[in-house]
């Protein structure tokens, strides 16, 4: 796909192959995860070398693990596009090249989502941090993503510089666009907002949204343990947004309090079902979510002169 | 009978009627004559090894510390007395021209180095697996032609790390090293060892590792997991695929360490303009192997050449012994020799059986020296090929 036809059509990516890579006399990249794969897709549209995505296109990035025989044709590879920042699990126990491996979110200033301590061997008690690795859900974090990729692809031989920083100029601007328009939709002031999986603190971040993690099976009723922290989270502020990474059953809806607006954001990990992955596309989703928490806020707060209350 | 056959045919006897003093002097010849070609051809053979290890081996990085620990760690795998460097000296030294593979040596499994390292350091020393295949995941290790043959391991075969400190019941647990492949046969100091990805050296040092995963056949009774890893107590760690993905580093990775790094540079361009960037940087250093290895044979140099003036002057005295033998021998049958001539013999006939028993002596001793010579290089080649 060319830049400018990219541009035309929307930008949507086609189904990433999950097949694993061939070792082959031509340059290859191979792409971690399906965001980086995109990246890669759209930055390097049209240049002569072979694109692949290891991972099936809807693996679990936290549980899937490459083969041996997927290890060594990708150890083969020319270049490793990761997302990095604790994405793509296995990496840590893989041997990958050292140097044609490129984690695209070093640039992308990490976010903290816990530790854990504990203490075994000689060397005491000593935390882990977990770091929230869903960096793409932030448009600018993205685009730092983007220029990882361009100047890693930039480096390949056989490499059509022009058609690379043209092809990096539009995303660009489609995830400035997209930035914009988040930052429209974003509520404010901004509501008590908590998720049901930490998929979306990057997103938080570059909005000014404070958003708690109160980890929710979005198909299992919550623990009394948890019930109790999602009621003094509900109870911190008016008409509090939970969101959710797929959409909740109605048994875990009843279980939560009434005045709790559930909103499903696209985590933007994986494509629609029978769709290719398109970042832009998918993003908008979330944004007519956001916008739609305004919404709701406006008639709740004429409601609220006339009788008060909140609503799901 | 002709002098010259009656002279050997009586010089021939002399030497058969005393085997005891023929054999020695010869033996003493000989070892007069080979030991400086013995001299010559171990030094050949040690320059030839080195200088070819080092020209295989461009530039080595490291920590500030001693030249020559530096370069031999790399070449040779000599655990010990090199400092770390961090993982992210490797990543910020990447460039097109050079190809970098970074070195863990620390640990060992039965004996044998484990190198840990990356797919880079395969494809620079052009090493394949002969059987099987290259490390993927933390726990498995290819074995060198070497280090596999004097062990009987085989592709699926387990090795058990070495453990550093036995007294330590809180040190680090020893890993289960899976082989999955045996390199080909080199002649390098890469058959002698077992190579890892460079995270299995860091699951060595207990930098890498996961949680909870013991078996309940691994537990004693009336214990659990929990008690276990409380214990603090040595545990195998458990490296099956179900639990890799519970594996996490101490710290990030830029901060793991590695004991060198040895670059291999695409052009001479390339290996410059490396090396002007380490020149330049605070906390590490370059050295050239080949440099570091030419430093030490013009040591070993000078050594040869004051052991070849050694062998020198013990080679005259024991010609100058030798002499005296065959003089006082002279002297001893001076009666025969004189009856010899006063029987009718040619008057040239004892001289020239002297200096043929001198001569077959002298053959005898050169003969020897050359057998030994030979001999002694073919146990050097064994000896220093891996």
């Amino acid at each position: 796909m060319t830049p400018l036809l990219a541009i035309l059509t929307g930008c949507v990516s086609s189904p990433p192959s999950s097949a694993v890579p061939e070792p082959t006399a031509s340059v290859s990249v191979v792409a971690g995860s399906v965001t980086v794969h995109h990246l890669a897709e759209r930055i390097g549209a049209g240049q002569p070398w072979e694109l692949s995505l290891l991972p099936p296109v809807d693996a679990d990035p936290g549980t899937w693990r490459p083969d041996a025989a997927a290890v060594s044709a990708t150890q083969a590879a020319d270049l490793i596009l990761l997302n990095g920042a604790g994405y793509e699990r296995w990496v840590t126990t893989t041997a990958l090249p050292a140097t044609r491996v490129v984690r695209t979110a070093d640039g992308v200033p990490p976010l903290q989502t816990g530790r854990r301590t504990h203490s075994h061997g000689s060397d005491g008690a000593h935390s882990h941090g977990d770091v929230d690795p869903h960096t793409w859900m932030d448009p600018r974090a993205y685009e730092t993503q983007a220029v990882a990729v361009h100047a890693a692809l930039s480096r390949l031989p056989g490499a059509d510089s022009t058609a690379l920083d043209a092809a990096l100029h539009a995303l660009r601007d489609q995830l400035g666009q997209l930035d914009a328009d988040l930052q429209a939709a974003a509520p404010v002031p901004a509501p008590p907002m908590a998720s049901n999986h930490p998929s979306f603190g990057h997103l938080g971040r570059r909005l000014g949204l404070s958003i708690v993690s109160l980890d929710i099976d979005p198909a299992v009723p919550p623990d009394a343990g948890t019930m109790a922290d999602i009621h003094d989270w509900a109870a911190s502020g008016e008409m509090p947004v939970m969101l959710w990474e797929a959409q909740p059953s109605a048994a875990v809806m009843d279980a939560l309090p009434a005045t709790v607006v559930h909103l499903t954001l696209d985590p933007l990990e994986h494509p629609r079902p029978g769709r290719g992955y398109a970042h832009a596309e998918q993003a908008q989703t979330n944004v007519a979510a956001l916008r739609s928490i305004s919404r709701r806020r406006a008639p709740a707060e004429s409601h609220r002169m006339g009788a008060g209350g909140g609503g799901r | 009978m002709s002098l010259s056959g009656d002279a050997g045919w009586l010089a021939l006897r002399a030497l058969v009627a005393a085997p005891g003093r023929s054999l020695a002097l010869s033996a003493a010849l000989g070892i007069a004559f080979g030991m400086p070609a013995l001299t010559l051809s171990a030094a050949a053979r040690a320059q030839q090894a080195l200088q070819h290890r080092a020209r295989e081996t461009p530039v080595v990085i490291g920590a500030p510390g001693d030249t020559f620990d530096l370069a031999f760690a790399a070449m040779h795998f000599r655990p010990g007395g090199t400092r770390p460097l961090p993982w992210a000296t490797l990543e910020q030294l990447a460039a097109p021209g050079v190809l970098l593979a970074p070195m863990h040596v620390v640990h060992t499994a039965d004996g044998a180095p484990v190198v840990g390292t990356a797919p880079e350091y395969f494809e620079a020393r052009s090493l394949v697996a002969e059987r099987g295949r290259l490390p993927a995941v933390v726990g498995e290790a290819v074995a060198g032609a070497s280090a596999a043959r004097v062990r009987g391991l085989q592709v699926g075969h387990t090795l058990r790390s070495d453990l550093e400190a036995l007294h330590d019941l809180s040190g680090e647990a020893p890993l289960t090293l899976t082989i999955t492949g045996i390199l080909e046969h080199t002649g390098t100091s890469d058959d002698n060892a077992l190579f890892t990805d460079v995270r299995t050296a860091w699951a060595l040092d207990g930098r890498l590792h996961g949680h909870g995963s013991l078996r309940a056949d691994e537990t004693l009774p009336g214990t659990t997991r929990a008690h276990a890893y409380g214990s603090g107590a040595v545990l195998p760690a458990d490296t099956r695929p179900d639990a890799l993905g519970a594996f996490h580093l101490h710290g990030g990775l830029a901060e793991q360490p590695l004991t060198a790094i040895v670059a291999f540079p695409k052009a001479p361009r390339d290996r410059d303009l490396l090396l002007d960037r380490i020149a330049s940087a605070d906390g590490i250093r370059a050295v050239r192997p080949d440099r570091v290895v030419s430093e030490l044979l013009a040591i070993g140099h000078r050594v040869r050449d004051g052991l070849l003036v050694f062998l020198g002057l013990v080679g005259t005295a024991t010609l100058a012994l030798v002499a005296l033998c065959l003089d006082l021998s002279r002297r001893l049958r001076a009666e025969e020799t004189a009856l010899l001539r006063r029987l009718g013999a040619h008057p040239m006939l004892v001289p020239r059986m002297h200096a043929i028993e001198s001569a077959t002596l002298i053959g005898l001793g050169l003969a020897f020296a050359a057998l030994m010579t030979a001999a002694a290089d073919t146990a050097l080649a064994q000896a220093m090929t891996p």
